[in-house]
Formats: C-alpha cells, sequence, structure tokens
C-alpha cells in the first residue's frame, strides 16, 4: 500500500514526463528556446510565412 | 494609390538600409523590445507588433534591412516580397516608412527611389538627426521633400524623440503618381522597359508597380531569358530575349544602366540638398580608433584583451551573486526537509526540484554578465571590426567576413546565429556557416564550464593579471572557434566546394551603448533562462528523480542504492563507451539527459548527487563532486584531467535538440541537421579521447 507522499511523487513525475515530451514535439515545428520568436508578441513563428 | 487591407489592422511596412536605425524605431513606436544591435543584419527576418494611431490601430512590420530592391540574399528579398504583396495570408502594406540614416543619406536614397517606385504611401523618418550638428552636416528637407514627393520627419529613434508627428504623418500619407517619377533611363532602354512593363501587366496579370519594378529586374538579370519560363508567359520571355539582344547591340551594359541612371540621379539630389562641414577632429577620433582596432596583429591583440578582460570579470563579478543564489537554494532544501515529514515527495522535492533547478539557476549571474559584455560590444560597433580583422582568417578557411556575423551570434546562442546566415548571398557559404556555427560556445554552455572550472581549476593568477579558471574559460572558446573554422575549411575544400565571394561590409560609427537597450536585453535573456529553468529543467530534474530512485531497495546505502536505480542501470550499461573518455556512469547519464540541452547536465549532476548524499549531510554540488571516489577504486571521479575532458566533450558536441530543429527549418530537410549531429557527435568524442590521452600521457 502506498503513501499519500509517494502517491503525490509519482503523480508529479507522470506530469512530468507527459510535458517534456510535448516540449520536445512542439521544438520540432517552433524552438522553444528561439530567442527571437519567444520574444514576439504573435502566436506564429514570424518565419512561417517566409521559409 | 492606396490599398487598404480587405480585414484586420491596416499595416505599415518598416524599409531601409542596414543599421539605420529600423529595429529601434520599431521598438520606440510599437513599445516592443525587439534586438537592436550596432551592426548590419541583426534583423533577419520581419517581425510584426501594433501601435494606435489616432485610436486606430496599425500593425508594424519591421524587415530585413537592404541596400536595394533587387538583392538576391534570402533576407534582402523578403522586402520586396512584403511590398509586392508575394507572401501567402499577407496583404500589400498600406504604407511604408522610410527609414533613413541622417548622417549617410547618399546610399539611402538609392533604396528610398526604388521603394517609392513600389508605389504605396511613403513616409521618410529621418532618424539619428541628434547627431546632424555634431558632425557638422546639414540638410535641406524642404529640397529633398520637393525632388521626392514624400514627406521627410526627423526622429531620433533610440530617444523616442519625434514619433508622434511620424505616426501623423503616415495616415496622411498619398502614394507619388507615376508622372512624378524624377529618374530617368536612356531613350531606348526606357521605350524597352515600357514595353515589356506593358506585357508583363497584359500577359502575365501583374499589377504595374510590380511589372514596373520586375521588368527592370528582367531586362538587367545576366542569366538567359528562357531560365523564366516556369514564370512568364513564352510571349513575354520572347519578347525579353529580343530586348537583351537590342540593349546589347545599342552599347548598353544591361546591368548598370538601371542603377546607373538611377543613381545619378539620387546623387545629384543628394549634393543639392546636404552640406557637410569638415571637422577632422572627430573623424581623427574614430580613424585612429579605426587603425588599431582593425589592424592585422593590433587588431588581434585588442580582440584577445577583449575576451580575457570579459572571462575574467564574469568570473570575478559574478562570484558574489552566484553564492548568494547557492546559499538560498540550500536554505530552501533543508526547509522543505524540515518542514515536511520524510517520504517520497519530500525527498523529490528536497533533492529532486531544488537540487536539480537549484544548480542550473546558480549560473545566471555568469550568464548575465556575458550578455552585459556581448551587449556593449555591439553598441559601440566593436564587433563589427571584429568581423573585419577576422575577414583574413575567415579568408584563409574559404569563408569570407559576412560568415563571421552569424558566428559570433552564436556565442549567445546558434539560434539566431544560425538564422543570421540569411544574410550570405551564397548557398554553399550559408550552409558551411550553419553547419559550424554550433561550435561556437554559446550561453548554454557556460553553466558547465562555470561548474566545472570552478570546482577543478586552482585559482592561481598568471602574469600578474589574469587567473588560471578566466584561460580555461577562454581557451574552450578559442577551442569552439578554430574547430569551426578547420570544419569550415574541410567542408568548402570537399563536399560543398564553390568560390570565394568579396566581402564589403560597412564598419559602423562608433557609439555610446545604450544602457537601456543593454539591459532591457540582460532582462530578457534572465526571464528565458528561468523560464527554461523552470519548464524544462524542472521537468528533466522530476522524471530523473523518480529514475534515480526506483526501484527502491531498502536496506542499501544512499550511493548502492542509485547504482541500482534505472538511471544508475542505464549508466552502467552505457560506461564501456565513455570510459575511453575517462568518465564514469555519472558523468554519462549527464550527457544523456542534456542531449536536450546543455546545462541539463548541470541540474542532472545537481539532482544525482543530492540523492546520492547521506541523509543529515548538507554540501554544495561542487563540494560533493569534489569528494566523489570510485566505490571500488577509491580514485576521485572527477580530476582537472576529467573537468577538461568533460567541457571539450561539450564544446564539440551537438547537444541541442533546438538547434537541431532550426537546422531542419532553415535547409528545409533532415538531411543537414543529421550530418550536422553525427559530425559534432564524432569531433566530440574524438576530440575528448585525445585530450584525455594526452592528458594521462602528460601527468603520468
Amino acid at each position: 500500500m502506498m503513501d499519500w507522499q509517494t502517491i503525490a511523487a509519482l503523480v508529479i513525475v507522470a506530469v512530468a514526463a507527459i510535458s517534456l515530451v510535448r516540449n520536445l514535439l512542439a521544438r520540432r515545428k517552433h524552438p522553444a528556446a528561439c530567442d527571437q520568436c519567444s520574444l514576439v508578441q504573435k502566436p506564429k513563428h514570424p518565419n512561417e510565412h517566409v521559409s | 494609390m492606396s490599398l487598404p487591407s480587405p480585414s484586420g489592422p491596416r499595416s505599415i511596412a518598416l524599409v531601409g538600409n542596414p543599421n539605420c536605425g529600423k529595429t529601434s524605431l520599431f521598438n520606440a513606436l510599437t513599445g516592443l523590445r525587439q534586438k537592436v544591435g550596432n551592426y548590419p543584419g541583426v534583423t533577419v527576418e520581419r517581425k510584426e507588433g501594433s501601435t494606435v494611431i489616432n485610436g486606430e490601430e496599425w500593425m508594424l512590420i519591421d524587415l530585413p534591412g537592404t541596400y536595394s530592391l533587387s538583392a538576391n540574399s534570402l533576407d534582402e528579398k523578403v522586402v520586396s516580397d512584403v511590398l509586392f504583396g508575394r507572401i501567402d495570408g499577407t496583404p500589400i502594406p498600406d504604407a511604408v516608412l522610410f527609414v533613413a540614416d541622417a548622417t549617410n543619406l547618399e546610399r539611402n536614397l538609392y533604396l528610398l527611389s526604388q521603394v517609392i517606385d513600389v508605389g504605396l504611401p511613403t513616409v521618410v523618418a529621418l532618424n539619428m538627426v541628434d547627431r546632424l550638428e555634431p558632425e557638422g552636416i546639414t540638410l535641406d528637407v524642404p529640397m529633398l521633400e520637393q525632388e521626392f514627393s514624400v514627406r521627410f520627419l526627423p526622429v531620433v529613434a533610440n530617444k523616442g524623440t519625434g514619433t508622434d508627428a511620424l505616426l501623423t504623418a503616415i495616415t496622411e500619407a498619398r502614394s507619388v503618381p507615376e508622372g512624378q517619377r524624377k529618374w530617368k533611363l536612356p531613350e531606348k532602354v526606357q521605350m524597352e522597359h515600357d514595353e515589356l512593363t506593358s506585357m508583363l501587366v497584359e500577359n502575365d496579370r501583374l499589377p504595374e508597380a510590380e511589372a514596373f519594378h520586375e521588368a527592370q529586374l528582367l531586362l538587367s538579370t545576366p542569366k538567359d531569358p528562357s531560365h523564366f519560363l516556369a514564370t512568364y508567359s513564352p510571349d513575354t520571355i520572347d519578347h525579353l530575349k529580343l530586348d537583351h539582344q537590342n540593349l546589347s547591340a545599342w552599347g548598353f551594359d544591361r546591368h548598370s544602366v538601371f542603377v546607373e541612371s538611377r543613381f545619378k540621379w539620387t546623387n545629384s539630389v543628394f549634393k543639392k540638398s546636404v552640406r557637410k562641414r569638415v571637422r577632422r577632429t572627430h573623424n581623427n577620433v574614430h580613424d585612429r580608433i579605426d587603425a588599431v582596432v582593425t589592424h592585422p596583429v593590433w587588431g588581434f591583440v585588442v580582440f584577445f584583451g577583449l575576451m580575457a578582460v570579459m572571462f575574467q570579470t564574469i568570473f570575478t563579478w559574478a562570484e558574489y551573486p552566484m553564492e548568494l543564489i547557492g546559499a538560498f537554494f540550500a536554505m530552501l532544501s533543508s526547509a522543505v526537509s524540515s518542514v515536511m515529514p520524510p517520504g517520497d515527495l519530500q525527498d523529490l522535492l528536497a533533492n529532486g526540484v531544488v537540487g536539480g533547478v537549484g544548480a542550473v539557476v546558480t549560473f545566471l549571474p555568469q550568464i548575465l554578465f556575458l550578455f552585459l559584455f556581448l551587449g556593449f560590444l555591439e553598441d559601440t560597433g566593436y564587433m563589427a571590426r571584429a568581423a573585419f580583422i577576422m575577414d583574413r582568417v575567415m579568408s584563409r578557411v574559404g569563408l569570407h567576413g559576412k560568415s563571421f556575423i552569424p558566428l559570433l551570434s552564436s556565442f549567445a546562442c546558434a539560434i539566431p546565429g544560425i538564422m543570421a546566415t540569411r544574410t550570405i548571398e551564397n548557398s554553399r557559404d550559408r550552409l558551411v556557416t550553419i553547419l559550424v556555427a554550433p561550435l561556437m560556445s554559446c550561453s548554454a554552455r557556460l553553466p558547465v564550464f562555470a561548474l566545472l572550472i570552478a570546482s577543478f581549476i586552482p585559482n592561481i593568477v598568471l602574469l600578474g593579471f589574469i587567473s588560471l579558471p578566466a584561460v580555461v574559460l577562454i581557451s574552450m572558446y578559442l577551442l569552439g572557434l578554430a574547430a569551426a573554422l578547420v570544419t569550415a575549411r574541410i567542408l568548402k575544400s570537399t563536399v560543398l566546394k564553390g568560390p570565394k565571394p568579396a566581402f564589403i561590409l560597412e564598419l559602423p560609427p562608433y557609439r555610446i551603448p545604450s544602457l537601456k537597450n543593454t539591459f532591457i536585453h540582460m532582462w530578457e535573456r534572465s526571464v528565458l533562462f528561468l523560464r527554461n529553468a523552470g519548464t524544462i529543467i524542472l521537468g528533466v530534474s522530476v522524471v530523473l528523480w523518480f529514475l534515480a530512485t526506483y526501484p527502491k531497495s531498502e536496506h542499501e546505502s544512499p550511493s548502492e542504492r542509485l547504482s541500482h536505480s534505472f538511471v544508475g542501470r542505464a549508466g552502467h550499461a552505457i560506461e564501456p563507451v565513455l570510459k575511453p573518455l575517462g568518465f564514469d556512469w555519472k558523468i554519462g547519464i549527464g550527457i544523456l539527459s542534456s542531449l536536450l540541452q546543455r546545462e541539463v547536465f548541470v541540474g542532472t549532476l545537481g539532482t544525482i548527487y543530492n540523492i546520492e548524499q547521506a541523509d543529515g549531510q548538507e554540501a554544495t554540488l561542487r563540494e560533493q563532486m569534489q569528494k566523489d571516489v570510485d566505490p571500488v577504486t577509491g580514485a576521485p571521479t572527477f580530476t582537472i584531467l576529467t573537468a577538461i575532458c568533460i567541457m571539450v566533450y561539450y564544446v564539440l558536441a551537438m547537444q541541442c535538440m533546438s538547434t537541431v530543429a532550426v537546422v531542419r527549418r532553415e535547409t528545409n530537410s533532415w538531411k543537414w541537421p543529421a550530418v550536422q549531429f553525427g559530425y559534432m557527435t564524432l569531433l566530440a568524442y574524438a576530440g575528448t579521447f585525445l585530450t584525455y590521452r594526452i592528458g594521462l600521457w602528460i601527468t603520468q
């Protein structure tokens, strides 16, 4: 029988793992570390029309 | 001609020569904080922001700097594509705000005359008018307005003065009627040009202004007309062939006749409207500085001297705030341990989260000082001089100085560096620069270097002014630069062979750095760094805590438990591959987890060592790494040689998924990012192996 701390820790681990995978997939289209676009007030990458 | 957008806010395109202050004006008008720099080529793609004029919202588009609308590099092509509405989903701008450097008007007027020919309502912002008086320049603005038939308004973009009048003028601007065009072609050329323009309108359905522009390009192109068969109708191409023959038979140089005719007129306007008093003292100071910083020998002395000062201060200035941040996280960790009862959640928060995130955030001050220095060097105009002196080195490896600006940008981050390669016209040169840019040491490597140097390199002062840690750090940056140059040389003489184009770089004037700009940029870097720490590093730390804690076995010591965990088993599995480099399994896990991004290495070690640490002991990551020994042999896990080997590995290895993604986008294929990842990983392995072997040979 797991105690509440273990359950809480495992839930946090699962959430972290899912968000990491999502972040990784998102980078294929839009590099998250790209300092050019993270500072632009625009949902789309500004280069999408150009490339 | 006024072309309102079908829906949404009306738009204004900012156009001008490189380094004339477009982005500064864009920031002043929109309240945004785009990166500006005192060297050409900072903006390589269009950027958008909005502003309100008389209660109506307008969209502003900041475009890359260009000298002409007939230019060929990718960033410059964006300008004509936007102005002629060739980009899907982007309507033709309703107005053009032409930004001109008031102190250097001669070359600005050429582009202005091309932009006016596009036929959009245009207003000219005469930027940097505050420097006219010190430089002894007087402008006859009414004369300029009369000749170009558009308004010229004075502004000082970096101080935000004159912007209100400018915005009002834009709303009132009208396009210049075709009949008022004042530059003239020779009669016969004009006749051929008019005929071709009409054909492009009738046969190819081009709008009048675009046809006028295209006709000039087609008549002056060195390419055979049949090259354009896919774009234009056969009738137009047949006519073009005839035009080429006629113009050559009449003795015209097809390429230069258009440039010369336009330039002759803009130059005559410049001479009538600009007066310059000769003030030698001011120029002399700039010239004297340039004589030193661009000197074949002294230039390099200054360059390396500045680098030495930069890295020395990064270490000394950052030490105190780093200790404070470290102490804060140590306190946080013990607070969590004392407030919560023992259990998995307490362990996850105290060791996994605080250990991992804290280890990385500690290096924020060093990152900030790096950007403070880079910001000052860019703003003063020194970066362009560095590119100039490096042109000699670059030409030896088959690249030209234009490639050095993207490489310099890569010291901050390879992603803007790779995007800055769009200024390079030759596609092979561009590709070579993209392939070697991630070898330049970016700011993500700094936490890795700083942790290892601070932990293992003795703090000895050399030659009375520079410390050994600073020398090691400079060596790592130089190793990256050397590896980039050698790789470029190999690529240029093998798979990407090509001629070396001439390099023309306009040296910008020296300017007092804008403190505001530098601090804004530093603030944004901190937000980005902390956001990264709060997302990627946090996520990796949490997952790593799980992998380093499970499967659980109650009757083992913390060190044995870690060794038998999922992470321990994976680490031991890859250890044989890393053993020849002098790395143990914990370093291996650090390398594996930091494939995502480099600074994850520091977070990973922070988490692993915190979990391994026996209960009740408090020690910093540095102390834990210094004390760590091999449980079998008793030999220290980290030595000076191991630390240097890890740094060499991080200088040469790719270890950044964002860069892979951006290379894929910029090269439009998976082939080049795969080649890049492969060659850099091999280079890193071979380089580290060699360093380790040579190190062992010296120390034994």
